[in-house]
Formats: C-alpha cells, sequence, structure tokens
C-alpha cells in the first residue's frame, strides 16, 4: 500500500482529495497491466505487487508480499543485484522473472527509486515480454535459419542498397564469378550488370526504391568476373535495410536454362516439322514425292549433308540388270539374288538417283545392304573418318562428314523393305537418332501404306475395270441416299457421261426423278433393317423419256465396325427379258388356250409313255385332274387291254417315226366304252427327246349315229313308202333313193324301175320329158320352171306348187306338189322330198268358187255403180220432165202457150227415154244373174249369128263386113256373145260418121300368146282419153244420138263374165278396133 | 248501162239446158247466156279455141254453171281446169247436177268449186235457186277487175 503524506485541512479536502488521489492512484495500480513491484532496496524485501505482478508471479499478492525478491523473483543472487549492488540502471532492460514454479518469464523491466513515506524503495515496472521474446527467438531461429537458407541458397539473393550489394549470398556471388566477400560493400549492379542492360536494371531499381512498383522481374544480362556472359532472372522488391530504403530480391541463373529452353525450341520446332512431314506425307502423293520429301526434310532438320532411301522390289532378280551380281567373290557377293535395293530418293549434295554404283545396290551387301537385310537394325556413327565398319574414309575425311547413320525401314508387321541412311558434317546426337529412327519407322509406314495404296489402286483398276466392263449396274450411296459413286454404264443411264459425274448427286437430279421415292424408300429400308433387298422389279425413266424395267438388289454397305453406312445397289436392265417373257407367256397361253379349246382329247406321252401334256378334253374324257396325269402312264387310267393295244401303236411310232392314225376302244370315266381313232405323231425336241403327241377322236357318237341314221332311214323309207300321197326322195346327186306306192300308181312306174335313176328321171311320167321339177326348185333356181308353176310359195323349209299336168296316163290332172330339203344330222342337205297330190278336183272346185266369189263381187261392184249411175241418170230424166211441168204450168198460168208444144214433146221424150233406161237397166242386170253353161262353138257360129241379126242394118249402112278364117273354137256362152257381135257390129256402123266406104272386119289374132277377137270399123274413132269412159254404163259421147249408152257397158259386162277382157283400140278419125279375148277351153294349164 | 253479166252454162242434156234457161228468164240482172255441151267446148270457149276463137263473140263468163257428168271431157275436169288456171280461177264455177253424191260434192269443193246446187224436181225451186244466183254472184258478188 501506498500512502504518502498531506497536510489534514486542506486536510480533510486533502484528505479527501489525497483519498481521492490514492483511490485513483490504487486504481491506476491495481489494474494496470504492468507488473509492478516495490521493493525495499536494503533488505530486497518486496513490499508491495499490483495484481498483474502477481499474476505474472503466479502468486498470490500475499505470498508475495514480504518476500525477498532475490532468488525469488530475480535470478540473480543476493549482493549480486544489479541495482543496488551494480548500481546499474535497468531501464527497459530484458530481464527474467523468476516464478515459484521454476519458470522464467522474460521481461522488460524498468526500476526506479520511488519513497513511500519517506521510505526510499524501488519500484519495479516490468512487461511480460515472453512473446516478445519468443518471438524474438523465433526471429532469430527464423533469421538464422534464413540466413542459412540464403547462404545454401541455390538462387542468388542479394541486397541493394545505395547502388552497392548490402548483402550477396554465395550463390549470388558465384553466379557472378566472385566471392562474396569481393561483392559485399564493394560491387554494385553496374558493376555486373552487361553494359547495354545496365540503363534498363537501373531504372527497375529506382522503380522499386522509388515505390513506383513493389516488385520487379525481368531478365538480364550479366559480365562475370571472367568476362563471360551469362543471362539471370532477377527478382527483387524494395525492402528497409537498417531504416534505408533498399533493393532485395533473388537471381536466377538462367543460362542454362536459355540454352535448354533454345534448345528445346529447337527441338520443338524440329518435331513440329516432323509433324507436318508426316501431316503432308498422310496427303495422297506419289512415294517418289514422298519419299523426296523425307530426304529434304531429313537434311533440313538435321542438316544432314546428305540423305538417300532405298527401297526393295521383291521378286526383282538380280539378273536383271544388277551389276554386282555378277560378283562372284568378295564381301559383295549378292547372298539373296532375289531382291535388290534400288535408290529411289536422294537429298543435299547428291540428288541423283541413277548412276551404277548406288541406284542399285544389293539386298545383304554394303552397309547399306546389310542395314536392310536386317542384320543390323540400324547403325550409327559419329566418326565416319575413323570408325573400321565405314569403308570409304577418304571419302568422308575430303567432304569433311563426322557422321554415319542408316535406318531399316520396315513397316510394323513385316519385312525391311528398305532403307534411311545420311552421312552429316555435325554429329548425330541421340536424340537426332532417336527422331530419324522414328522417320525411318514413318518412312517404312509411308512406303507400306503407298504399297497397300498400290496394291489397293491396282485392286481398285481391277475392280473398276470390271464394274465398268459387266453389263450390270452399280452404284452405291451413303446413309443420305447421296450417290457416292458408280460403274460408267449406271452414270449413262442416269444421264451423266461419266461416274463422277453421279457423285454427291441424289435420285431427285437423276432423270428417273419420278422414281425416286421410290427408290429410296427401298433404299431407307436397306439401311434401316440392316438387310438386304433382292431383286426387286421396278419401273425406270430413260434419259429419252422410256420407262424400262429393273432387277434392282440392295445391299447394306457396312464399316469395319460393322454398321450400316450406305447401301450398294446392282441392277439390270429386264426391259426386254420382260417382254420377251411377256411375249413367251403370251404365247404359251395362247397356246394353251388353243389346246385346251381343243374339243378333241390331246396329249404328249414321252419315250416311256408317261403323259407330259394333257388338254382339257382329254381331262373330261378320263375324268381326272390334269395334275393325275401328268408323269403316269395310260395304265394307270384305262383299262389293260386297251392300253395294250395304245402302246404297242406307240411303240411302232417311236421306231419308225411314221405318224400313225388308228380305230381303237376306250373306257370312259364314266365306264362307257367309246370308239376312237387316235393319230399320233412323233416329235424330237432340240435334245433329241422323243415325245409322240396324240389327237384322240371320239368317233363313238358318230358311229352310234350312223347306226341310228341307218335305222332311222330305213324307218324313213318304210313311212314314206306308205303314205297316202305320192312321194319320191332324191339325193343329193339327183338320184332317186325312194319311190312310195302313192306315186307307183299315179305314174305307173314301179319302185325297182325307177331307184338309183337321176337325171331328171322322175320328170318323166309327168312332163314326158327329162327336164327339172319342183323338187329341182330347191336346190337350184332354175327360173324357167318357177313360171310353170302356180303359187310357188315357200312356206318354212319347203317349197309348194300346183301345176296344171295336161299329159299324165290318167289324164290331165291338177297336181299340188310340195318338196322339202332334207338334211342329215349335221345339218348338211343329202337330199329332197316331193309329196304330189291330185287337187283336180279341188281346184276345180276352186275355180267354181272363185269364179262364184268373182262373179258376186263383180256383181256387188256393178250394182254398186249400178244403183248410183241408174238414180243418178234416172233422175236426169225426171228432173227434165218435172221441171218442163212446172214451166208449163207457170206459162199456162200466166196465159203463154207458146211453148207448150216444146214443153209436152220434151216431157214425151223424156219418159221414153226414162223407160228405156230402165229397160236397160234390166238388161244388164239380167246379163249379171242369169249366165247359161259355157260350150264350145266356133266362133265363126257366133259371128254369123250376130250378122243375120244386124243384117238389116248393114245393108242400110252400105258397111261392107268382112269374117276372118280359121275361127277357133270358144268355150262361151253361145247366146251372149252373139249379142256382143251385135252389139258391136251396131256401133261400128253407127260411129261411121262421114266415112264414104264403111268396113267392119272381124276376125281374130294372138298376141301374147293369148287369143283375141276383134271388130273393127273405120268410123269416127274415139278419142284416147274417152276408151274407158264408153264402157261406162249410160255414158254417151252425144247425148243426142241413140241408145241409152248402156250398150258398150253390158258388152264388158258379158265378156268378163265369160272370163274375158274388152277394150278398145282407137284414134280420132281413124276408126275403132275392139278387142276381147275369150276362153278357147275350159281351164288354162296346170 | 251496166254491161250484162255473161252466164255459161256447160251441160250435155238439153232439156235441162231449157230448164235453165226458162228459169234464167226470171233474173232481173241483166246477163247473156252462153251454153256449151261438153267439157270440150267448155274449155274451147274458155279459152277461145275452135269456133269459140272470138272473144267478142265469146266473152269472158261472169259466172260459170257447170254440169258433173258431161261427156268428152267431164265437169271435175273443167271444174279442176279453171280453178288452177291463174285467169280464170276468180270466175265464179257453180256446179249444177243432178248428182247427190256425195263424192261428187267433196270433190267438187276439193277443186274448189265455188258452190255446188243440185238440180231441183220443181220448176219454182229451180227459178228460185237461179234468181238467188244471179242475185248473189251477178248483183252483190264482186269480181276482180
Amino acid at each position: 500500500m501506498i500512502s504518502t503524506k498531506t497536510d489534514t485541512n486542506d486536510h480533510h479536502r486533502s484528505d479527501e482529495a489525497l483519498a481521492e488521489r490514492e483511490n485513483y492512484l490504487k486504481t491506476i495500480f491495481n489494474s494496470v497491466q504492468i507488473g509492478l513491484l516495490v521493493i525495499d532496496p536494503e533488505t530486497h524485501l518486496i513490499f508491495d505487487v499490483n495484481p498483474r505482478a502477481a499474476k505474472l508471479i503466479g502468486l498470490d499478492g500475499s505470498k508475495i508480499i514480504g518476500t525477498i525478491c532475490h532468488q525469488f523473483i530475480c535470478p540473480v543472487e543476493a549482493g549480486m543485484c544489479p541495482i543496488t549492488d551494480l548500481e546499474q540502471k535497468i531501464d527497459d532492460s530484458e530481464r527474467i522473472l523468476l516464478r515459484p514454479d521454476g519458470s522464467r518469464l522474460p521481461v522488460l523491466k524498468t526500476v526506479i527509486p520511488i519513497i513511500i513515506d519517506g521510505h526510499d524503495y524501488l519500484l519495479e515496472s516490468f512487461i511480460d515480454i515472453s512473446e516478445r521474446k519468443f518471438i524474438e527467438s523465433e526471429l532469430q531461429e527464423s533469421e538464422a535459419k534464413f540466413r542459412d537458407l540464403a547462404e545454401r541458397a541455390l538462387v542468388g539473393i542479394y541486397l541493394i542498397q545505395d547502388g552497392i550489394f548490402k548483402y550477396v549470398n554465395p550463390k549470388f556471388a558465384e553466379i557472378h564469378g566472385y566471392s562474396v566477400d569481393e561483392m559485399i560493400g564493394i560491387l554494385g549492379p553496374k558493376d555486373v550488370i552487361y553494359p547495354d542492360d545496365c540503363p534498363i536494371a537501373q531504372e527497375n531499381i529506382r522503380k522499386r526504391l522509388c515505390g513506383e512498383c513493389q516488385s520487379i522481374h525481368y531478365e538480364t544480362k550479366i559480365v562475370t568476373k571472367n568476362g563471360d556472359i551469362r543471362s539471370v532472372e532477377l527478382y527483387g522488391s524494395r525492402t528497409l535495410y537498417q531504416c534505408r530504403p533498399g533493393v532485395v530480391g533473388t537471381a536466377l541463373d538462367t543460362t542454362e536454362r536459355k540454352h535448354a529452353e533454345l534448345s528445346l525450341e529447337r527441338s520443338i520446332m524440329r518435331q513440329k516439322r516432323l509433324n507436318l512431314l508426316k501431316q503432308d506425307l498422310l496427303a495422297s502423293a506419289k512415294l517418289e514425292q514422298k519419299l523426296k520429301r523425307i530426304t529434304d526434310e531429313v537434311v533440313e532438320i538435321f542438316g544432314a549433308d546428305f540423305c538417300r532411301i532405298w527401297i526393295t522390289s521383291p521378286g526383282d532378280l538380280c539378273e536383271t540388270g544388277c551389276k554386282h551380281a555378277a560378283a562372284t567373290d568378295g564381301p559383295h557377293i549378292c547372298r539373296y539374288m532375289d531382291r535388290c535395293l534400288h535408290l529411289i530418293s536422294s537429298s543435299g549434295r547428291y540428288t541423283h538417283i541413277d548412276g551404277e554404283d548406288h541406284s542399285r545396290v544389293p539386298f545383304g551387301c554394303y552397309k547399306i545392304g546389310l542395314v536392310a537385310s536386317g542384320a543390323e537394325h540400324k547403325f550409327l556413327t559419329n566418326d565416319v573418318q575413323n570408325d573400321p565398319r565405314v569403308h570409304n574414309h577418304e571419302w568422308a575425311k575430303e567432304i569433311g562428314l563426322v557422321s554415319f547413320a542408316g535406318y531399316q525401314l520396315r513397316p510394323p508387321d513385316g519385312d525391311a523393305i528398305g532403307v534411311l541412311a545420311l552421312f552429316s558434317k555435325q554429329k548425330i546426337t541421340n536424340e537426332d537418332d532417336a527422331q530419324l529412327d522414328a522417320l525411318s519407322n514413318m518412312t517404312a509406314l509411308v512406303i507400306q501404306a503407298d504399297r497397300i495404296d498400290e496394291d489397293l489402286r491396282a485392286s481398285n483398276r481391277i475392280i473398276e475395270g470390271i464394274i465398268n466392263a459387266i453389263p450390270v449396274r452399280v452404284f452405291w450411296k451413303n446413309k443420305d441416299l447421296v450417290y457416292m459413286g458408280c460403274n460408267v454404264i449406271f452414270a449413262r443411264d442416269a444421264g451423266y457421261a461419266d461416274s463422277k459425274d453421279v457423285v454427291g448427286k441424289d435420285d431427285y437430279q437423276m432423270v428417273w426423278r419420278d422414281q425416286a421415292e421410290l427408290y429410296r424408300a427401298d433404299d431407307l429400308q436397306v439401311i434401316e433393317s440392316g438387310r438386304s433387298k433382292l431383286f426387286i422389279e421396278e419401273p425406270q425413266t430413260t434419259p429419252e423419256g422410256n420407262v424400262i424395267v429393273l432387277l434392282t438388289s440392295k445391299i447394306p454397305l457396312r464399316s469395319s465396325k460393322g454398321e450400316v453406312v450406305g447401301v450398294l445397289g446392282i441392277y439390270l436392265d429386264i426391259t426386254e427379258r420382260n417382254q420377251m417373257e411377256t411375249a413367251l407367256r403370251d404365247s404359251k397361253e395362247y397356246l394353251d388356250k388353243i389346246i385346251n379349246s381343243i374339243g378333241d382329247p390331246i396329249f404328249v406321252v414321252d419315250r416311256q409313255h408317261r403323259h407330259t401334256l394333257v388338254n382339257d378334253a382329254m381331262c373330261e374324257l378320263s375324268n381326272r385332274a390334269r395334275e393325275e396325269f401328268i408323269g403316269k402312264t395310260p395304265y394307270d387310267f384305262f383299262p389293260k387291254e386297251q392300253v395294250d393295244v395304245f402302246l404297242q401303236k406307240d411303240e411302232v411310232v417311236f421306231e419308225t417315226g411314221k405318224e400313225d392314225s388308228n380305230e381303237e376302244t376306250i373306257t370312259d370315266s364314266k365306264g362307257a366304252i367309246r370308239t376312237i381313232i387316235t393319230k399320233k405323231t412323233l416329235y424330237t425336241d432340240a435334245s433329241g427327246n422323243k415325245s409322240i403327241v396324240g389327237i384322240i377322236n371320239d368317233i363313238t357318237n358318230r358311229k352310234k349315229a350312223e347306226e341310228k341314221l341307218k335305222y332311222a332311214h330305213d324307218q324313213l323309207l318304210e313311212i314314206i313308202d306308205f303314205l297316202p300321197d305320192a312321194t319320191f326322195v332324191i339325193d343329193k346327186e339327183g338320184k332317186v333313193i325312194a319311190w312310195n306306192r302313192a306315186i307307183e300308181v299315179m305314174t305307173g312306174i314301179q319302185a325297182k324301175e325307177i331307184l338309183g335313176k337321176g337325171d331328171y328321171e322322175y320328170a318323166i311320167p309327168f312332163y314326158g320329158e327329162r327336164r327339172p321339177v319342183l323338187i329341182d326348185l330347191l336346190l337350184q333356181q332354175v327360173n324357167e320352171i318357177e313360171d310353170k308353176y302356180e303359187h310357188i310359195e315357200r312356206k318354212d323349209e319347203s317349197l309348194e306348187g300346183e301345176a296344171y299336168m295336161p299329159n299324165m296316163k290318167a289324164g290331165a290332172v291338177y297336181l299340188f306338189g310340195r318338196a322339202a330339203v332334207l338334211y342329215d344330222s349335221a345339218g348338211k342337205p343329202y337330199g329332197a322330198i316331193e309329196s304330189i297330190r291330185d287337187i283336180t278336183e279341188r281346184k276345180r272346185a276352186e275355180q267354181t268358187r272363185e269364179g262364184l266369189v268373182k262373179e258376186m263381187e263383180s256383181k256387188n261392184a256393178e250394182m254398186e255403180r249400178f244403183t248410183y249411175t241408174v238414180s243418178h241418170d234416172l233422175r236426169s230424166p225426171l228432173i227434165t220432165v218435172s221441171g218442163l211441168v212446172g214451166f208449163l204450168k207457170s206459162d199456162l198460168e200466166k196465159g203463154n202457150t207458146t211453148r207448150t208444144d216444146t214443153y209436152l214433146e220434151r216431157i214425151s221424150n223424156a219418159i221414153t227415154k226414162m223407160d228405156n233406161l230402165l229397160r236397160d237397166t234390166l238388161e244388164l242386170s239380167r246379163i249379171g244373174r242369169v249366165v247359161n253353161p259355157p260350150d264350145s262353138v266356133n266362133f265363126d257360129d257366133i259371128v254369123q249369128d250376130a250378122l243375120s241379126q244386124v243384117q238389116e242394118r248393114v245393108r242400110k249402112s252400105d258397111a261392107k263386113v268382112t269374117v276372118a278364117q280359121d275361127m277357133p273354137d270358144v268355150y262361151v256362152d253361145r247366146m251372149r256373145i252373139v249379142e256382143v257381135m251385135v252389139n258391136l257390129i251396131e256401133n261400128g256402123i253407127k260411129y261411121m260418121g262421114d266415112q264414104a266406104h264403111p268396113e267392119i272386119e272381124i276376125g281374130h289374132r294372138i298376141k301374147d300368146g293369148l287369143y283375141t277377137f276383134f271388130v273393127k270399123d273405120n268410123g269416127i274413132g274415139i278419142d284416147p282419153g274417152q276408151s274407158d269412159k264408153i264402157f261406162e254404163l249410160f255414158y254417151k259421147v252425144n247425148d243426142k244420138s241413140e241408145g241409152t249408152g248402156a250398150g258398150l257397158a253390158i258388152v264388158k259386162r258379158i265378156i268378163e263374165v265369160q272370163g274375158g277382157r274388152i277394150w278398145v283400140e282407137s284414134e280420132n278419125g281413124k276408126g275403132s278396133t275392139f278387142c276381147f279375148n275369150l276362153p278357147l277351153q275350159p281351164s288354162k294349164g296346170v | 248501162m251496166e254491161k250484162a253479166s255473161v252466164i255459161l252454162l256447160v251441160e250435155d242434156n238439153d232439156d235441162h239446158a231449157m230448164l235453165v234457161t226458162l228459169a234464167l228468164e226470171e233474173l232481173d240482172v241483166g246477163y247473156v247466156l252462153h251454153w256449151v255441151r261438153n267439157g270440150a267446148e267448155a274449155m274451147d270457149y274458155l279459152y277461145h279455141r275452135g269456133e269459140f276463137v272470138n272473144p267478142e263473140s265469146s266473152p269472158r263468163p261472169d259466172m260459170i254453171l257447170l254440169d258433173l257428168r258431161l261427156p268428152l271431157i267431164d265437169g271435175h275436169e273443167v271444174l279442176k281446169t279453171v280453178k288452177e288456171s291463174c285467169d280464170l280461177r276468180a270466175i265464179p264455177v257453180v256446179i249444177l247436177t243432178s248428182s247427190q253424191n256425195a263424192g261428187d260434192i267433196t270433190k267438187a269443193y276439193s277443186n274448189y268449186a265455188n258452190s255446188y246446187l243440185v238440180k231441183p224436181m220443181s220448176s219454182d225451186t229451180l227459178v228460185e235457186m237461179i234468181i238467188s244466183l244471179g242475185d248473189y254472184w251477178l248483183k252483190w258478188n264482186r269480181h276482180p277487175v
């Protein structure tokens, strides 16, 4: 405790102030981090201690107070206290503080005397500098290490200050060629740095010193003590040395490194060049070019004097021009005799590759040969001038060559193929050697590659040759379906001149772009599936625009790893083939059709009688399918006995080669036995194989038909024989083949007399002569006879006709004939048949009926006309009478009688006329109704009758009447015709007119085979236009003339009823000829 | 003075002609009657041939009374010819016949007869008929010039 004296008065204040001060001080005392000890200098007893000190000591304060400091807290012995005894001043002095546990704590002590309560004490204050001390010792250690390091360092370390090296380490000195002592404090940078570099160095130093930059690092050159120039790399930074700025740093001797770098660079450059060479060698070029490049590079890179490459040509026989081959003794006898080394490249001093001695070296001889042959893979010497293995020292010396290296060129998996050799004026280093060795391997590879390439090329050429020679198109595409190559003919198909034009294009750029999609689809399929697509038939458009057919196969192309990288396609133009095939198929189909459409069974058998072909009809015959036939013999289908016959006949044909037709029997599928005629023909094919072609003509039906026919025919004849109508049959030649009983009766000719006779024999009984009759009309168109028949009618297939036969044995008859053609089963006419019926009675009846009908018709017509005419013509006079009566009456009423007589006369006349009209009308109708049966009478008789009746009038008229002679008989109603004649004669007279010599001629004539009678006058004639009218009832040309005009109507009626016709031939003023014809006989010809 | 109408009568029966003549006397128009006996004469008249060659003595009729049953050239023919002739077709042709036959009537009209009259029994009727004819065809009817 410290206490100090003070006044009490202020004591109070001072006490207070003191207390305060004391407090204050106490606080300080207790809290400062400085250890404080108060020690009595006399006793060296510790009076007071502060907590800090206590802490530092490591004891509680109470334990400390009162102890002697010596050997307690201070290691110094008693009596040796530096302060009291030695009177040292301890001020910031480093001392040790002892601790009870024995440890020593370094402290920085300061001792000052103080007075406490009048007593002198020593105040020790100390601070713990253990840490500092520790640091210091560390630092020292470190410094020591550092120094040690610096001393031992392999880098130079320096310290510059004021331009002088204040410190250098041994290395630094060594670098500069000085000793450490020679440098420190003596030399400075300017002394060692290469003069040219000095300014820079100085600058750098300055920069650092002034703090422009903290540290610098640069390279510079220095000059050593010996004057050598070396390079150093300097690092340096600003520092303080002895409180003054300086530069401290390191220096590295980079001279070796630089050399090494240079060397490396050179080496890298060389490597680069070698790589470039390698690269270049990969490119495609001629081997010679490549090898020349190699030798050139060796000269360049390695600085060789000259470099050469020899390569062997295996199989190259020594005899073929090698001068060494001649050697028979000596060390250079060629041992191999089958391969030589040929100089192929030379660079440097010598570039020629021909030349007697070196262009060709025997394998195994000379250095080169030895290296090549493998006795030594490599030969290297750096002392050619003296090396005993080299044999031409003189030459080497002369040129100044130093080294030689020869390397075998051997590809990794083969024999030596050559040598790379070089001579150099420098030594060949190991590095060089290694590189040259590598180069030689590369050369070997190049050669091998070239050889492989060459083989490949040769191979390619062959392949190309092949693919361009074959008629098949070949092409290949990559995965993108772009053409990578093709043969020439494909290129042409595509419309390009050359294969290379195709490369790089796709199908859309080809002339067949229409089919592009199709092709590409196939390509993709092949590529994706990895499977080939073979024999695809597809269309292709040609450059000309046609479409042809191809047979294409597409195969996937694989890489060496097996992946699909493209597609290879080949195709053939099969258009023609297709066409031919189609044609062939068509032809075959056509033939097949023909064969199968033939209704007769056809078969082909081979030499062993096995069926090779059958048509449909054959299959039907035996009711088997085609497949069942092929390969089997007939024994499988038909009974043995029948087949034996077939085969026997076959054999004959096979042997003789002659065609054979044979009637045979065969049993068909239904078991029916058929009769056949088989025509067999031999056929020998191009290979000489014999076959028989057989056609079966099934005549079973024919035979049956024939029999049937015969039977039918006989039946027919029997039927014909019993027909009631006269019937006969003729054959095609007109010979009578049937003559039935009825016709025997009709003609009186017996069948046996006429059968088999032709030449119209059958006409004789009818016509009395040979001539075609109705039946002949059927088969021929014979015009003359058509006319002889009435009513020829073709009904269905037959001909019917009627004829009048006046000359038959039995008398004149009317015959009706019907004839028809007879057809055989084939529909061919084989004859004709005629049936004849006596229809005289019928005819007569018909005629009568016809006559009656005609009459009736005519009567009806007449009646109508008549009715009309009469009603009209009778009316006329009635009108007259009635009218005149009326006028008469009216006149009489008026009292006019002048015309009365006229009226009455006319009335009377009219009435008379009416009467006449009625009378004639009756007459006419009577004629129509009443007909006397006709009779044959000579016309002349009729004429005479008529003339006698008109005799009076004739006489009166002075008309001369002439009558013709040889009047024929007519078959008429006599009285009527007499009437006709009377009328006509009267007319003739009536219409004489002014004729001075009236003549009337009565005659007859034949015209067109018909008999015509006429009454001709030379009177006034009749206007031709009136020639029909005059025959009309009551027609009068002149009303006033005599008669009713009914005369000619009556005449006409009569004639027509008799079956004749009447007309007039006349001209005005030239007289008239009334003509008519009459039946001469009962009926016309049949 | 009005020109007298010319009437051509074609009639073969002279009794009938007389009747017509007598009836015509009752006409109150002036007329001149020419009578021919058959078709041929009628044609000759109209074409001024033969005895009718002089047109003055055979003037163009203003009306033709035509019977059908005529000798030589039939009434139908005459009608047809007249009506086919450009020159003559304007002349009214009145058929005056005893025929009541439907065929005749049809035929007449098909040949463009202007009228068809059937000769009546009674003279009174005839007179009436003729007077009507005269009135109509000669007094009222207009002819082209």
